[in-house]
């Protein structure tokens, strides 16, 4: 740097000169001591530098090094020219490192202007550092001397000020990660001509339109990252680049919403790439062919788009790829076309990632592609076998193909060479397995096996027992039998995730509270013994549908603070009798609770009522009986599901007050009594209310128009849940989201179905049967026009069916049996087609599909049926279906079709001819017939004549 | 462009996903799915038809009875466009057909006939086309056909007149030629049932041909 300044032809005497001093001070010096070689830093800079350090909050202490020493240069984060001893960088980004070293905090506060003092300041880096929102200082652009600027993810916002186009020299810019906004322009960037990475990944860039232009400018720029920036969409196939960078290698737009445009500015703005990132945009189509003559390319990700086709033939030219991620597209070909097409790169190709496509067909030998790391190919339409030559992949870390349709037997010499494995997954296929007992795997796994779907047991498998650095195992539905191996609960110590449900284990659960499990599904096996004690840092355990036994006081008793990490609790269909517990206010953490379906008895803890952030909750098919504790505090529940125990009392006011989130209430099959509160109707986002087979006595609330809503959608999908639906019962999952049902069936409700009924236009299914209820049914009760299921019967319901009623077109279930309805039912296609039970045993319903006929009528089939007709939707009382408008239209037809057959017969000789023909033929065939078919066959024959005349001949 | 023939082919592949026999556990849900897929479904009144579910008898608009068969398709006035397909023919619990007054074209599918319980066919209001299959003599449970309002053509198939349950037919509004059926439940139905078509009369059998007019 000294010398380099002081070169130049009219220095070079001088220079000499120098140079002999510079010698001579050297070993001058050296005696003395090289510390003081090296200047120490300047006054007026150090002074700066704590000036700067005034402003920032250093939680953590870790500028402690600036208080203890006088030269600046040697003070943590800060470095000197050698020479000068002017502060030439300044590094504050060590903050960063949140998982390892937690005790370090970043620094936080505002940043000072006194670092205009620092002339020479070459590189700046405030990065993973909290400067409070505070908007990026437009002195920063006054440094001239920068390099390098980085503050990345330091909680800068606002406007990216253009004062940054000030510095000529930077070849580093990073400023991503920030709340940051660019407004119209970037146009300050084209100014930096030394640029080669630019990292503005995360600032708002959608009002940019010129953003192509603007950085086809940067014509140093080697690397490129605009991650989310909400690039606006452009049509890219417009501009023209004429003096285009040749320098760009690596490019990462993803996440923007980019079209497949993009691909045009790719192809004319660099040919160096060697790395392209455009995942999660929205590129569809085929891939182009603009790859193709990208002969360095060592990576590619189009992940996470809508490309469809398969690999273009062109890729036979990139021999240096390295890296080709694919995943989550539309892309479909043979297979064995794809591996064709990457045959160049068979001697690089460490990652293959065709994951989420519909790739087809059956694998190829990949034996040549012999430094594969990484083979990602789940979820596709593979078929065939897999051929054996995968285990001669020795630098395999990675297998997956789950999720496909391959068949043949899995074998020991697929996995021969493969001993660096370390995740591998071969679910959901159709292989059939036959792997030793004492097979020795020629790898150590260390991250996940799932061999999910296959039949491993019955014994659990010895080779699975040697992969002792497993951390996630999933060997659900494996035909697994028996007790499990001592050594597998060794294993289980490791182990994070852990899914052995649908097998038929048996035995007990040993104590798991030593283990660092997070997730535990064990469900669907026969495992008995007491509900073991839960491990804090455990998340979700799921033991339903098991023999557990016994009180489940466990969950009590290993739990001590800090509170447990347990989120979701399911030991739903188990044999768990006697009382829960009353601890539950260490279960902070818990969104999900699942003990339906068990024997236990005695009061509903009060402690539940802790759990603010309870979501689901459900205790259904127990003995569970007094009354409800206090919910009240559970505002975040979603779901109440306490249906079949022994439950009384009232049904309490806070319900409907207090848990405004409830989707689900399901009281059903309980001994609730007293009327229903006016309150629930405050529950808006109901979807399922369930209160049948109570005694719950008095009056339906008349505020039914409160809860019309009953179209949130708030549900979580993953519920699942038996409804009585359409009078089964039926397990509901995902549709439970549309689903809008009210059942208050066999209770003692008394008085009129109120009128505000009919504006819940969204109700799927109503049921009111087994009650008390009098009156006359609302008369816009076709208003529903939403209703599937709808059963009113067993009341004492009057009057006549309203005939709004032929508006419910998507009626399957009716039943108004058992009441006291009179009048015609309406006619509509969907009314006449229950069972004549639907409407029997009322006091004087007549017409189809019932047999009594209405007074007035002639013979039920003549006119009650209804054709397809317009009779459904129109309202009009079916007694005046012969109508005047009838007579007129049945006068006009035949006006119009006497002269439409005359007219033309006069017109016409040759018809008229073959119009009687036919009448004398038919005339001739008639009378060859006995005489009781004669006498039939005129009758019709005098019907069909003034049908000819409707039409014409 | 390109999208449109890939999209067939990935249809078509599911499809024939749908039909291979080791998955056919589900083969009703399979089969309204298929329907699904031709069906466009503006309102979306089919968005709970979602066949990774176990059976389709938590879908709405379908009725089930206690052993998960599918007996109702209520789906009238549903804003459905689209045509139907030989998959629906899989139905063979199904009593109730109802896609009345929608904008569904193309062919009935012969496949209707096999439909062995149905009880009610109301296809009315639509745009279908075609000829009145002849399999629908197989359905001998039928009592409600009503396929008025369409665009069909061809003769009424006489083989209809061996539906002894039939109560309620309405062919009206169509394009219909031919003579019109006497024997079994025909001798019974209103000549409203047939009006608005290209119907030369009554058959009269062994004189006129059938098909007389056609």
């Amino acid at each position: 740097m000294f010398f380099s300044i002081m070169s130049g032809r009219s220095m070079h005497s001088i220079l000499v000169g120098l140079f002999c001093l510079a010698i001579a001070s050297a070993i001058c010096c050296s005696s003395v001591g090289s510390s003081y070689f090296i200047r120490r830093c300047l006054e007026s800079e150090r002074h700066a530098l704590l000036q700067f350090k005034q402003d920032l909050v250093d939680d953590s202490n870790a500028l402690a090094s600036w208080e203890n020493m006088k030269d600046c240069c040697k003070w943590r984060g800060i470095a000197c020219n050698n020479q000068t001893g002017h502060v030439t960088t300044l590094d504050f980004s060590f903050s960063y490192d949140p998982y390892l070293n937690s005790t370090e905090v970043p620094l936080r506060g505002e940043m000072s202007p006194s670092l205009l003092e620092l002339r020479y300041l070459s590189y700046l880096d405030l990065s993973y550092n909290d400067f409070g929102g505070m908007i990026i200082p437009k002195f920063i652009g006054s440094l001239s001397q920068l390099k390098e600027l980085k503050l990345a993810d330091a909680n800068f916002s606002g406007p990216v000020p253009p004062q940054l186009g000030n510095l000529s020299n930077l070849h580093t810019l990073d400023l991503s990660w920030n709340e940051l906004v660019s407004s119209e322009s970037i146009e300050w960037l084209s100014h930096l001509s030394s640029l080669r990475y630019l990292n503005m990944s995360d600032v708002d860039l959608s009002k940019v339109v010129n953003w192509p232009q603007s950085l086809s400018k940067l014509t140093s720029l080697i690397e490129l990252q605009l991650l989310v920036c909400r690039l606006p969409d452009v049509n890219l196939r417009s501009l023209s680049f004429i003096n285009s960078s040749t320098s760009l290698q690596v490019l990462d737009l993803s996440s923007n919403s980019l079209n497949s445009s993009v691909f045009h500015w790719i192809a004319n703005v660099s040919n160096n790439f060697v790395n392209i990132q455009l995942s999660s945009n929205l590129l569809k189509g085929p891939i182009p062919d603009v790859f193709t003559s990208m002969l360095s390319l060592v990576a590619l990700d189009l992940s996470y788009n809508q490309l469809e086709g398969g690999i273009p033939e062109g890729f036979q030219n990139l021999c240096s790829l390295e890296s080709l991620t694919l995943l989550s597209n539309s892309l479909s070909e043979n297979i064995i076309d794809s591996i064709k097409t990457l045959s160049c790169a068979e001697n690089t190709l460490e990652t293959l990632n065709l994951r989420e496509n519909q790739f087809w067909g059956s694998l190829p030998n990949l034996k040549r592609f012999s430094k594969l790391r990484e083979l990602d190919l789940s979820s596709n339409q593979l078929n065939g076998s897999l051929p054996e030559s995968v285990g001669q992949l020795s630098s395999l870390e990675q297998l997956f193909l789950s999720e496909n349709s391959l068949t043949g037997v899995i074998t020991e010499s697929h996995f021969l060479n493969l001993s660096r494995l370390q995740m591998l997954s071969l679910s959901d296929n159709r292989f059939s397995i036959n792997l030793s007992s004492d097979w020795n795997p020629p790898f150590q796994l260390s991250g996940a096996l799932d061999m999910s779907g296959y039949k491993l047991g019955p014994a659990f498998p010895k080779w699975i027992l040697t992969q002792t650095n497993l951390t996630r195992l999933y060997l659900s539905n494996a035909g697994l039998s028996g007790l499990l191996p001592n050594k597998f609960w060794d294993l289980c110590s490791g182990l994070v995730y852990l899914n052995l449900s649908m097998n038929q284990i048996h035995g007990k659960v040993p104590n798991l509270s030593t283990t660092s499990l997070f997730r535990v599904d064990l469900s669907s096996n026969l495992l008995s013994g007491a509900v073991p004690s839960i491990p804090r840092r455990l998340s979700r355990l799921d033991l339903s549908k098991n023999l557990f036994s016994g009180p489940p006081s466990s969950l009590c008793t290993t739990l001590t603070l800090p509170p447990s990490n347990l989120y979701a609790l399911d030991l739903s269909e188990n044999l768990l009798s006697g009382e829960l517990p009353n601890c539950w206010i260490q279960f902070q953490n818990l969104e999900q609770l699942n003990l339906g379906r068990n024997k236990l008895s005695g009061m509903i803890p009060s402690s539940l009522g802790s759990i603010q952030g309870i979501a689901v909750l459900r205790l259904n098919r127990n003995n569970f009986s007094g009354e409800l504790p206090s919910l009240e505090n559970c505002t975040s529940l979603v779901m109440v599901d306490l249906g079949d125990n022994n439950l009384s009392g009232k049904i309490p006011t806070w319900i409907g007050q207090s848990l405004i989130d409830l989707t689900i209430l399901h009281l059903r099959s309980n001994e609730f009594n007293g009327s229903i509160p006016s309150s629930l109707c405050g529950l808006a986002a109901i979807h399922v209310l369930d209160l049948s087979h109570n005694n719950i006595s008095g009056g339906l609330p008349h505020c039914f128009n409160n809860i019309s809503v009953l179209a949130i959608n708030s549900l979580y999908s993953t519920f699942i849940m038996e409804l009585v639906w359409k009078g089964i019962e039926i397990e509901f999952g995902k549709n439970l989201l549309g689903m809008r049902s009210i059942d208050i069936s066999s209770n003692y409700l008394i008085g009129e179905i109120p009128q505000s009924i009919e504006s819940m236009t969204e109700l799927i299914s109503l049921n009111l049967s087994r009650n008390y209820l009098t009156g006359k049914l609302p008369e816009n009760f076709g208003n529903m026009k939403m209703l599937e299921s709808l059963d009113l019967s067993r009341n004492q319901i009057s009057g006549k069916i309203p005939a709004s009623f032929s508006r419910l077109n998507f009626l399957g279930v009716l039943d108004v049996s058992h009441n006291h309805l009179s009048g015609r039912i309406p006619l509509s296609t969907q009314l006449q087609s229950f069972n004549a039970s639907a409407y029997m045993a009322n006091l004087g319903l007549c017409g189809p599909p019932l047999t009594q006929i209405c007074p007035g009528d002639g013979t039920a089939q003549d006119d009650g049926i209804t054709r397809g007709s317009d009779t459904d939707n129109k309202e009009h009382d079916t007694d005046g279906l012969i109508s005047l408008g009838f007579f007129i239209s049945t006068a006009l037809g035949f006006v119009t079709g006497f002269w439409v057959v005359c007219g033309s017969l006069l017109l016409k000789s040759s018809r008229r001819y073959a119009y009687f023909k036919f009448l004398d033929d038919s005339r001739d065939w008639v009378y060859v017939k006995t005489a009781a078919h004669r006498a039939k066959m005129e009758r019709r024959l005098q019907r069909w004549m003034v049908m000819s005349f409707w039409h014409g001949v | 462009m390109a999208s449109f023939p890939l999209s067939l082919v990935s249809f078509s592949l599911t499809f024939l996903f749908f039909l291979s026999p080791a998955l056919s556990t589900n083969s009703e849900g399979n089969a309204l799915h298929a329907l699904r897929s031709r069906f466009n479904d503006a309102t979306n009144v089919l968005q709970s038809w979602d066949p990774t579910l176990v059976n389709p008898c938590t879908w709405f608009h379908v009725t089930c009875d206690a052993n998960n068969h599918v007996i109702r398709l209520d789906l009238g006035n549903s804003n459905i466009s689209g045509s139907l397909g030989p998959e629906l023919g899989q139905l063979k619990h199904l009593e109730y057909l109802e896609l009345y007054r929608n904008d569904i074209g193309g062919k009935i599918p012969k496949e209707l006939g096999n439909l062995k319980n149905l009880v009610s066919m109301d296809l009315y209001g639509n745009r279908f086309e075609g000829k009145i299959p002849k399999s629908f003599s197989k359905l001998k449970s039928l009592r409600f056909l009503r396929l008025n309002n369409n665009k069909l053509s061809g003769s009424i198939p006489r083989e209809l007149t061996g539906l002894s349950n039939l109560k309620v037919f309405d062919v009206s509004n169509n394009d219909l030629c031919g003579t019109i059926p006497v024997d079994g439940p025909f001798s019974t139905f209103s000549m409203e049932s047939f009006e608005n078509n290209r119907l030369s009369g009554p058959e009269l059998q062994g004189l006129v041909p059938y098909d007389f007019g056609c």
